[in-house]
C-alpha cells in the first residue's frame, strides 16, 4: 500500500478494534490505552519540527510538514472514530 | 510521579531505537529525556504547564549539546529523542477526536494545549541553540 493516508487509517481502525476485542474479555479503560497505543503513529515530532523550521525561515518545508501532520492526524482519528461507530 | 519519571526513561530509549540512534548514544539520549521530564514535573507543580514546557525543553537542548560535546557525535539524535516525552501527541489526537464527537469546548482546550506545547518546545530549543552558538563563536575567536 503506497498511500500514507490509507495506511494511517488502517492503523487507527485496527488499534481501536484490538482494544475492543480485549475489552470483551476483561474490563479495561479505553481512552488511556488508546492514547498510549496510538502514540507511535501520532505526528507530534513532525508538528514540532514544522514549527521549528518555520522559525528558521525554511517556509516551504515547514508548511508542507505542518499540512502533512494535520492530514496524518485526520486519517488516524477518522479510523478510530469509524471503529467506534462500528463497535458501539 | 516517580513511576512516571522512571517510565519516561524507557519511553525515550524506545523512541531512540525507532529513530535509529547509534548504539553507544542510546543510553545518553534516554537520560536526556528522563532529566527533561523530571524538570517538567517539578516546575509543573509550582508554575503551571506553559513555563514547565519552556524550561524543560531549554534544559533538554543544553544537555544534548553537552552530551554531544562529550561523546563527539552530532546533536540532532539527542534533541529528537529527548523532546519525545514533552511532544504534544496525545492532546493533538484528542483535539481531532473531540472535534469529530462534537464537543467544541473540550476540543478548544486540547488545541490550546497542543499549540502551547509545540511553540514552547521550539522556543526552548531555540534559546539553547543561541547560547551554544554564542559559546562556540567565543571559542573560535580565542
Amino acid at each position: 500500500m503506497k498511500n500514507k493516508i490509507l495506511r494511517d487509517f488502517i492503523a487507527g481502525f485496527s488499534i481501536y478494534s484490538i482494544i475492543e476485542v480485549f475489552n470483551l474479555f476483561t474490563e479495561i479503560r479505553t481512552y488511556p490505552i488508546l492514547a498510549g497505543a496510538i502514540m507511535v503513529f501520532v505526528p507530534g515530532l513532525l508538528l514540532t519540527n514544522a514549527i521549528m523550521e518555520i522559525g528558521d525561515r525554511n517556509l516551504v518545508s515547514g508548511v508542507s510538514k505542518l499540512v502533512e501532520s494535520v492530514f496524518i492526524l485526520g486519517a488516524l482519528v477518522l479510523g478510530a472514530g469509524i471503529a467506534t461507530a462500528i463497535w458501539r | 510521579m516517580l513511576l512516571r519519571i522512571f517510565f519516561s526513561f524507557f519511553a525515550t530509549g524506545g523512541f531512540a531505537v525507532i529513530f535509529k540512534t547509534p548504539k553507544k548514544s542510546i543510553f545518553f539520549a534516554a537520560l536526556t529525556g528522563a532529566i527533561g521530564w523530571t524538570l517538567y514535573e517539578l516546575v509543573n507543580l509550582k508554575f503551571g504547564y506553559e513555563s514547565a514546557i519552556i524550561i524543560s525543553s531549554l534544559s533538554i537542548g543544553l544537555l544534548s549539546y553537552f552530551f554531544s560535546y562529550i561523546l563527539n557525535t552530532n546533536v540532532h539524535p539527542f534533541i529528537a529523542a529527548g523532546i519525545i516525552p514533552l511532544v504534544p501527541g496525545a492532546p493533538a489526537f484528542f483535539t481531532f477526536q473531540s472535534f469529530i464527537e462534537g464537543n467544541l469546548d473540550t476540543a478548544s482546550r486540547y488545541a490550546y494545549e497542543t499549540f502551547v506545547g509545540a511553540f514552547g518546545i521550539v522556543i526552548g530549543i531555540a534559546i539553547s541553540t543561541a547560547f551554544t552558538n554564542l559559546w562556540e563563536r567565543k571559542k573560535l575567536l580565542d
